[in-house]
């Protein structure tokens, strides 16, 4: 068993032994250890050329990350919590995403954006907040967002060795779990979403810290016979409509999970698609269990209600499931 | 004012006179200075640049500063003085750089000056030739010329080489002509030609000649500016000798990510010049009315960055003061910045009316201090060209220009298919 958080940390050192223009930089990478201590141990092995603390200043360094990736080299750029990169969005969005096409494939920039995104815990709106449809709404970004160690440490090697701009959502709540490294997976190709679960009778979807959710909901679902199949997406963009589809024609039912704002959002994509594409494979309304639309309150009891309940899940899936209580 | 020069010069005489003043501020500055200089400031007033080096020696001596009200420069108060041991030398960083004509007109041998005056002309004929097919309606969207800057990008080229990385805002055809992109391929460009050097994607604002360097041709103000200092980042961290010349103007100067690049530039020491091309106004706010303090030249003292201002209508004031900085950074990578006072002679963009500027003052500049006219004189002057050479020459980059532009107006749009090429890089296999 090993944690998330060194999940990503072995796969950072992994790719660096291999490629001397592989460095990292952010706020309190190196001394520090990471203000989540991602990056543990790193500076040690590999010293302070590469392991780069940088001063509080996230759109210089993402611009200066972008710009020695521009010229040869494979940054690594940690943000103490996306949140802070909204003072940056510029240099991954104008700067990153879109120089390749705009370059005619001249220039390419090959960087990876990391930090953990999402809802930390009772640190209130400002610094939480999930980004995902933010940056997967966005031509030229590849956004990947890891649910397990296979997941974080597979992903973060595809996501360095990547030619194009990579944002690497991780979650803070999920850097102490531990799990099992899949000994049977080599390779995570960005892109693909992953069958966690094999079922019947509806397909939930999710990603991030909502698998949890899934599983915990799919367990008391057996229980009363409704058996659900798992979709652990991944990947964000490209989204794997693909594996999305082929399970909701086998199911007919689809509830996507989203610790992220309702409106706009993944599940909103997700949703929209499946509609779009195999509406005549549908057995009941699609749906989806999301963040509430307000901005994330400090208060216990609050902070809990606004982001996707458990029961919310179960109760959504067997309404779907034509399900009804005895008592 | 009297009142402040005559409190100067009895400083300057309580310091022991302008001989050991001189001394004494050659030990606490890092920039020359010699005893005419100091002696011309009993009658002209110490300047702000060495207000606090001379204040510095007052609290030496023991002599109470607070008796001297107009020593201190604007916005430093007397505790930053005890404070900050090491600020003089920064303080005192900055200066313009006066062009010594007889000088500067010797350190160019005759094939260097007739270069520097074919690459101006041909980015002033190119840039015309642009004006033409826009206002054809062949050129799309926004379209910002460079004439009248030619001097600038033509003086830095003059320092530089192949090795040297170049990034600049979205007025980037000259860096482009003057890194070696063929002509033919940034008409195609404009154009919107699949043969433009970004397969007709990036327009006017976004395009980059990689093998010699250039990283474009950037459209947001100031992003150009920690992206180049990545670029210097990238160099310094290969063990590169080169240099990455950063070009923003007087508008991006109040973008605040510039300071934050300058901070990681001086912290890190990388080998970067910034140039600041004061064309004396962003869009149609002139510096006055944009910048608090517009001594552009000095916005990196805070970080310790030396700054200089220099004459960017005169190319050979450029190349002949950058010349040794420019190497020096080659040897012992640090920031500098260079504010170049220049001038553009066309609007902003294609549909700039210039309500914010009078035709009196566009003309003045043209007629007096055209970087291009400046050189053509020298040339004749020196007489290593004669009046009829000059017309031929300047008659054939003309008909290079318009053979290039004709040659991109063969149409040959992208294919449709294209629309979805280009956005992710495959992975290499």
């Amino acid at each position: 068993m090993i944690s998330v958080r060194e999940s990503i940390r072995d796969a950072i050192a992994e790719e660096m032994r291999k490629d001397p223009s592989i460095f990292l930089i952010g706020e309190e990478v190196g001394e520090y250890q990471g203000a989540y201590k991602v990056s543990q141990g790193l500076l040690d092995e590999f010293g302070p050329k590469r392991i780069i603390d940088t001063p509080i200043t996230e759109a210089g360094f993402t611009g200066l990350a972008v710009g020695a990736a521009m010229n040869g080299l494979k940054p690594i750029v940690e943000f103490m919590t996306w949140n802070f990169a909204m003072q940056a969005i510029d240099h991954i969005i104008n700067s990153a995403a879109k120089t390749y096409y705009m370059s005619g494939g001249k220039i390419n920039i090959p960087i990876v954006f990391r930090g953990p995104n999402g809802v930390a815990s009772r640190v209130a709106a400002q610094h939480s907040q999930d980004f995902s449809s933010w940056y997967s709404h966005i031509p030229g970004l590849k956004v990947v967002a890891p649910y397990d160690c296979t997941d974080a440490k597979l992903l973060m090697k595809s996501a360095i060795i990547d030619p194009n701009p990579v944002v690497f959502l991780e979650h803070e709540l999920l850097y102490n779990d531990k799990f099992n490294l899949n000994s049977e997976e080599n390779n995570i190709e960005i892109g693909k979403a992953k069958i966690q679960k094999i079922g019947d009778d509806i397909t939930l979807v999710a990603f991030s810290r909502s698998l949890n959710l899934a599983i915990e909901a799919s367990k008391t679902l057996e229980e009363i016979n409704i058996s659900s199949e798992i979709i652990n997406l991944r990947s964000l963009k490209p989204l794997d409509k693909e594996t999305i589809k082929k399970s909701v024609k086998k199911t007919g039912r689809l509830l996507v999970i989203e610790e992220g704002w309702k409106e706009y959002g993944v599940g909103a994509e997700i949703i929209s698609s499946v509609v779009e594409e195999i509406f005549d494979f549908l057995d009941a309304e699609p749906v989806r269990i999301c963040g509430k639309d307000v901005p994330l309150p400090y208060a216990e009891n609050l902070e809990k209600n606004a982001l996707p309940l458990l029961n919310q899940v179960i109760q959504k899936a067997k309404e779907v499931c034509y399900y009804e209580d005895k008592n | 004012m009297n009142g402040s020069i005559q409190e100067h010069k009895e400083i300057i005489n309580l310091l022991g006179g302008g001989k050991k003043l001189t001394e004494r501020l050659k030990l606490l500055s890092n920039e020359t200075i010699n005893e005419k200089t100091v002696y011309s400031w009993v009658r002209q007033g110490i300047p702000d640049k060495w207000k606090v080096a001379v204040s510095r020696c007052l609290l030496e001596d023991s002599i109470d500063i607070r008796n001297y009200k107009n020593l201190l420069p604007p916005g430093l108060h007397i505790d930053n003085l005890f404070s900050a041991n090491n600020s003089v030398k920064i303080f005192s960083s900055s200066k313009v750089l006066k062009t010594d004509e007889s000088n500067l007109q010797n350190i160019i041998d005759k094939d260097q000056l007739l270069k520097l005056y074919e690459m101006m002309i041909k980015i002033r004929r190119f840039e015309e030739k642009v004006g033409q097919l826009y206002s054809m309606g062949l050129i799309g969207g926004f379209c910002h010329l460079y004439i009248g800057q030619e001097g600038v990008i033509s003086g830095i080229e003059m320092l530089a080489d192949n090795n040297d990385c170049f990034i600049t805002g979205y007025r980037c055809h000259a860096h482009m002509v003057t890194r070696g992109e063929p002509m033919v391929n940034i008409f195609s460009e404009l154009l919107g030609n699949f043969s433009g050097s970004s397969k007709g994607k990036g327009g006017s604002m976004h395009m980059f000649r990689k093998e010699n360097n250039f990283f474009g041709g950037h459209g947001i103000v100031g992003a150009q500016v920690p992206i180049g200092t990545g670029i210097a980042f990238a160099n310094k961290y290969k063990n590169k000798k080169s240099v990455t010349f950063t070009f923003f103007g007087d508008g991006a100067v109040n973008q605040g990510q510039v300071y934050e690049a300058f901070n990681m530039a001086a912290l890190w020491q990388l080998p970067i010049i910034y140039i600041i091309e004061n064309n004396q106004y962003g869009m149609g706010t002139s510096v006055e009315r944009a910048s608090a303090m517009n001594e552009l030249f000095r916005r990196g003292e805070s970080f310790g960055i030396k700054g200089y201002e220099v004459d960017g209508m005169d190319p050979l004031s450029i190349y002949g003061n950058l010349q040794n900085i420019c190497s020096k950074i080659r040897e012992k990578p640090e920031p500098i910045l260079i504010e170049a006072k220049t001038y553009r002679y066309r609007g902003h963009s294609m549909s700039d009316p210039g309500k914010y500027r009078t035709r009196e003052e566009v003309q003045e500049t043209r007629e007096n201090r055209d970087p291009i006219e400046r050189i053509r004189a020298l040339l004749l002057s020196k007489k290593y060209i004669t009046e009829d050479k000059v017309k031929d020459l300047d008659k054939r980059i003309r008909e290079e220009v318009a053979e290039a532009a004709e040659l991109a107006r063969e149409k040959n749009l992208p294919d449709n298919e294209d629309l979805y090429r280009d956005v992710y890089k495959e992975l290499d296999s």
